[in-house]
């Protein structure tokens, strides 16, 4: 275990329980990594957190990444985008912390073996994708939900991703900082998806790129057309006879279950794995969280931050620079210039 | 829940005063019910039929308590029938009078659904429905299908909306939509999931399980006292020999083909002159017993039941029997299973006992893990992989594991044990999933096929018979037995039977009610071959360590359809050559569709039949040691 790995994950308080998930799996199959949380959020009241048995080496809070005028800058995000937008910063950040690789897990994805071979990858390359679907699709639905998806929201899965901390993997990740700080929206008419349309360019862009199509990767609802989960005899799982290596567990619910009903069929195995991870997201949730929590979500009065109050902030310099605290809610702030806009 | 108001939840007030319009008006149904109504043979209410209880199972009667009782208390749980009152259509039709909707749709639904809709299957799945006494087909029209109830066994009323969101959405009875639409256009009836979705979406955990069993009432254990006075009996008798067994459960209540084994191994005792004592955990857990050092254990003296007490007074009894001087020179064990028992507390009893050797019987799996049966999550054979490994982690019984092997670790290492399989195959597997200190090993079958004069031959024409034998569980494999007649079952020259305790209502299946008891074992083979089935379908999902069924099926002229690798179910298939082995489900279909299932019947090959020569179990095998 030669490599150095900072190994990170962002999200908010809403998604903790499903980090401890990640989090112990990560502690179990790759204890060697550093464990980081990148929370962009802030601890509902009377949550104890960190628990003592919380598997995080480290917490970073977004508030303390080198983000200029945070406040107006978190404004311009709802809570996918902003949880999104971190990665970058904190990538290009993670280069010169001495780590010789970084790797990206979302919240709701879970080891279920060692990722060995992605360091073995990142010895001969620099930057590491998977693709959300890794075979041709053959059925009419498929096509729809999962090729034209890709063409629609991009190529990689940005669930995972790892590069190396130096030369192109560097380069990548200061220019992904870059990008995602200044166009991390869920935009598609614009050609947006936060920050996953962004890395179809890094093949183009950047040399080393290796794209992982093992289907032992990014296990998905969405990718099980293509995949078969067994059990082995010494008790580990396979995807169409490799090992399987992580899950994506995307929206735990009842959309997750018509999609993985509709591609798993009667692949069983599937179910036993969602089960189990339903029950694991359960134990962990702390019931302090409430539902739906998310600290950026409201302004100071305690009034919800409607989607187009973003959007206004978003798309004019000028409200920018005039309210540089939009979150304030007293006289001449922000939220006043609103609510009186809506009235008149 | 006391008897009382166990039977003032269940006496239905206003029927039994309809039907019996002597009761005074001071007293309650319930209570007149639980004095003497029942002696009477009246019925409670109009799902139970107390005639037919006590007719079907005369050992209720000879408890003496109410049968309404029995039936909600354990008669529920063993799988006991309720059949409904012969008063139950003289009440509902003085109450209802016939249907009127309110709703022109509600009535248009109706009409175009009663023919198919089953209305003995709603009111047996549903019996809050037959318990308001609603009529079946008003109340699914009216509120049923949105409560996601079904309207016959084969329409799933929620996996029809899952797969067609459009009806959902245009506010439609899905089981009308498919009569009147969804039938003729082709559209999927349900999601194509397979029937383990089903299974591991109600999987219940191990705590949830432990609950299923409760507590004992404290009224119920006895003391030292009372278990000396059923022990002296045995020093009374003078014999010099005693056997010791150890099981899951009261083999002398509880019917099953292992209970059946255990009362000829003890009747064996018995007629050899053996005094025996049976140990069984009052509450019959399917773990270990690792929560309580000191749990409830029932003794039966000789066959006779000595009561229930702490283990820890069954250890101080027990050393004072054995203490006496002059008595048994010659001591055994056997031990059928230690589910339920706490293993510390076992040991101590086995001690007092003076036991140091015995046989331990590999019935099941339970020694490698708090799965018994090794069924990953109840869907599939595992085969007890590491304990570490991820198929443990994310099964129900993982956590419980490593505590019920270190159970079995303790028993094994704190008594000689020599591990009996009723089968090679068996033994093997035993042995790959277990690391435990053993002194030897003996294969000893709990049953032989001897052959037998077949009956002349049988030339009417008539539909292929398949069967399937016992009770209907999962793991034995009932659901793929109901995919098979939801395919076959309505055309193409097949007869579907079940041969068991119970119906299931709702499916074309021939059911015969079968029970083994002790005066007849051989009633299931019999009934094969009464039956003349062609071949029974066991699709066990674990490896069977013996499967009685299969060689009663094959005792009564059938061939068995099995699958690969279920341990001694496929091997004897291969060893007899008394039916097929399949490779999966698929191929399981993939004959049933091409017709090559037809090349089983009777008259299309050699029909053999044989008798079952039983074995005594423990009994065969310290007998001659003594002799």
């Amino acid at each position: 275990m030669g490599m150095k790995v900072r190994c990170f994950s962002s999200f908010t308080f809403s998604y903790l329980n499903r980090a401890r998930v990640l989090f112990h799996s990560l502690k179990r199959f790759a204890p060697h990594w550093t464990r980081v949380a990148l929370i962009t959020d802030k601890p509902p009241p009377g949550l104890e957190f960190p628990r003592e048995d919380d598997p995080f080496d480290e917490i970073v809070y977004a508030e303390d990444l080198p983000i200029p005028n945070f406040a107006s800058w978190i404004f311009k995000h709802d809570v996918i985008e902003a949880c999104t937008a971190v990665k970058g910063p904190f990538s290009a950040d993670a280069c010169s912390t001495g780590a010789d690789a970084v790797v990206y897990l979302d919240p709701d994805t879970c080891l279920f073996a060692p990722l060995d071979p992605v360091e073995r990858i990142l010895e001969s390359s620099s930057i590491l994708l998977t693709p959300h679907i890794a075979a041709p699709e053959r059925e009419f639905y498929a096509i729809l939900d999962n090729e034209m998806g890709s063409l629609r929201t991009g190529t990689y899965n940005l669930g995972f991703c790892a590069f190396r901390t130096d030369g192109e993997g560097a380069r990548f990740a200061r220019w992904w900082a870059d990008r995602l700080l200044a166009f991390c929206y869920d935009d598609i008419p614009a050609g947006l998806f936060v920050d996953q349309r962004w890395c179809d360019l890094v093949p183009a862009i950047f040399d080393g790129v290796a794209i992982l199509r093992d289907p032992g990767y990014n296990v998905a609802s969405w990718n099980l057309s293509n995949r078969r989960v067994s059990m082995r005899p010494d008790g580990s799982f396979a995807i169409n006879g490799v090992p399987l290596r992580f899950w994506h567990f995307t929206k735990l619910g009842e959309i997750a279950d018509v999609m993985t009903k509709r591609y798993a069929k009667d692949n069983f195995q599937v179910y036993e794995i969602w089960n189990w991870y339903r029950r694991q997201v359960h134990e962990a949730t702390d019931p302090e969280v409430p539902a739906g929590y998310w600290a950026y979500d409201r302004y100071r009065n305690g009034a919800r931050i409607e989607r187009s109050h973003r959007l206004a902030y978003r798309a004019d310099p000028k409200l920018q620079l005039a309210y540089p605290d939009p979150f304030a809610a007293g006289a001449s702030s922000f939220f006043e210039s609103q609510v009186l806009d809506a009235a008149g | 829940m006391t008897i009382a108001e166990s039977l003032a939840a269940a006496v239905d007030e206003e029927f039994y005063r309809f039907t019996y319009g002597d009761l005074s008006p001071g007293e309650t149904a319930a209570a007149h019910y639980e004095r003497e109504g029942w002696r009477d043979l009246r019925d409670p209410n109009p799902w139970f039929s107390t005639r037919a209880y006590v007719e079907r199972y005369p050992d209720v009667e000879r408890a003496g308590i109410a049968p309404l009782f029995h039936y909600l208390q354990t008669g529920r749980g063993e799988g006991r029938v309720a059949e409904p009152s012969q008063h139950a259509e003289a009440f509902r039709t003085r109450l209802t009078g016939g249907r009127r909707f309110i709703d022109a749709a509600h009535a248009e639904a109706a009409a175009a659904i009663e023919l198919e809709f089953d209305a003995e299957f709603y009111l047996a799945t549903y019996p809050d429905v037959a318990a308001a006494l609603l009529d079946p087909l008003q109340h699914f029209v009216e509120q049923g299908w949105r409560e996601g109830r079904d309207p016959n066994a084969f329409f799933s009323t929620k996996g029809y909306a899952e797969v067609n969101p459009d009806v959902v959405q245009a506010g439609m009875n899905p089981f009308h939509h498919y009569l009147v639409a969804g039938r003729a256009e082709g559209r999927p009836v349900r999601p194509d999931v397979g029937f383990r979705y089903e299974i591991l979406a109600q999987l219940p955990t191990v705590a949830q399980r432990l609950a299923w069993t409760p507590p004992i009432p404290k009224w119920q254990v006895g003391d030292a006292g009372q278990l000396r006075r059923a022990t002296g009996m045995m020093i009374r008798s003078g014999r010099r020999r005693l056997h010791v067994s150890v099981s899951h459960d009261d083999y002398t209540a509880t019917v099953g083909g292992l209970q059946l084994s255990l009362l000829r191994e003890a009747d064996t005792f018995e007629c050899r002159g053996v005094d025996h004592v049976h140990l069984y955990p009052a509450r019959p857990l399917l773990f270990t017993d690792s929560d309580d050092a000191d749990p409830i254990t029932g003794v039966l003296v000789n066959g006779l039941r000595a009561g229930l007490f702490p283990a820890s007074t069954v250890a101080e009894v027990a050393a004072g029997v054995a203490d006496k001087p002059g008595e048994w020179t010659q001591r055994s064990l056997s031990i059928h299973s230690a589910l339920g028992h706490n293993t510390p507390a076992l040991v101590k009893i086995l001690r007092a006992f003076r036991l140091e050797r015995g046989f331990f019987w590999v019935h099941d799996f339970a020694s490698a893990c708090a799965g018994h049966n090794l069924l990953r999550n109840d869907v599939e054979f595992c085969g007890a992989p590491p304990p570490e490994s991820v198929a443990c982690t994310i099964c129900t019984y993982g956590q419980r594991r490593r505590q019920q092997v270190a159970d079995h670790r303790r028993l094994f290492e704190s008594v000689g044990l020599t591990v009996v399989a009723p089968a090679r195959v068996t033994l093997e597997t035993w042995i790959a999933v277990n690391a435990l200190p053993i002194e030897a090993t003996l294969v000893h079958p709990h049953c032989r096929l001897v052959p037998r004069e077949a009956p002349p031959p049988d030339v009417r024409e008539r539909p292929l018979r398949i069967g399937y034998l016992g009770l209907p569980n999962p793991h034995k494999g009932w659901p793929i037995f109901r995919e098979l007649v939801f395919r076959f079952g309505r055309e193409h020259g097949i007869e579907f039977h079940h041969l068991g305790k119970a119906p299931q209502r709702g499916l074309p299946i021939v059911f015969t009610e079968v029970d083994a008891v002790k005066e007849r074992p051989d009633a299931m083979a019999a009934a094969v071959e009464d039956l003349e089935l062609d071949a029974v379908v066991i699709w066990s999902m674990c490896a069977e360590t013996f499967c009685l069924v299969a060689y009663e099926a094959v005792a009564g002229g059938a061939m068995v359809v099995a699958p690969e690798k279920r341990g001694n179910l496929t091997q004897m298939v291969r060893d007899t050559g008394q039916g097929l082995v399949l490779d999966d489900e698929r191929a399981l279909f993939d004959f049933f569709e091409s017709g090559r299932v037809f090349e089983l019947a009777r008259d299309k090959r050699e029909v053999r039949y044989f008798s079952l020569e039983y074995s005594k179990m423990t009994a065969d095998l310290v007998g001659t040691q003594w002799e």
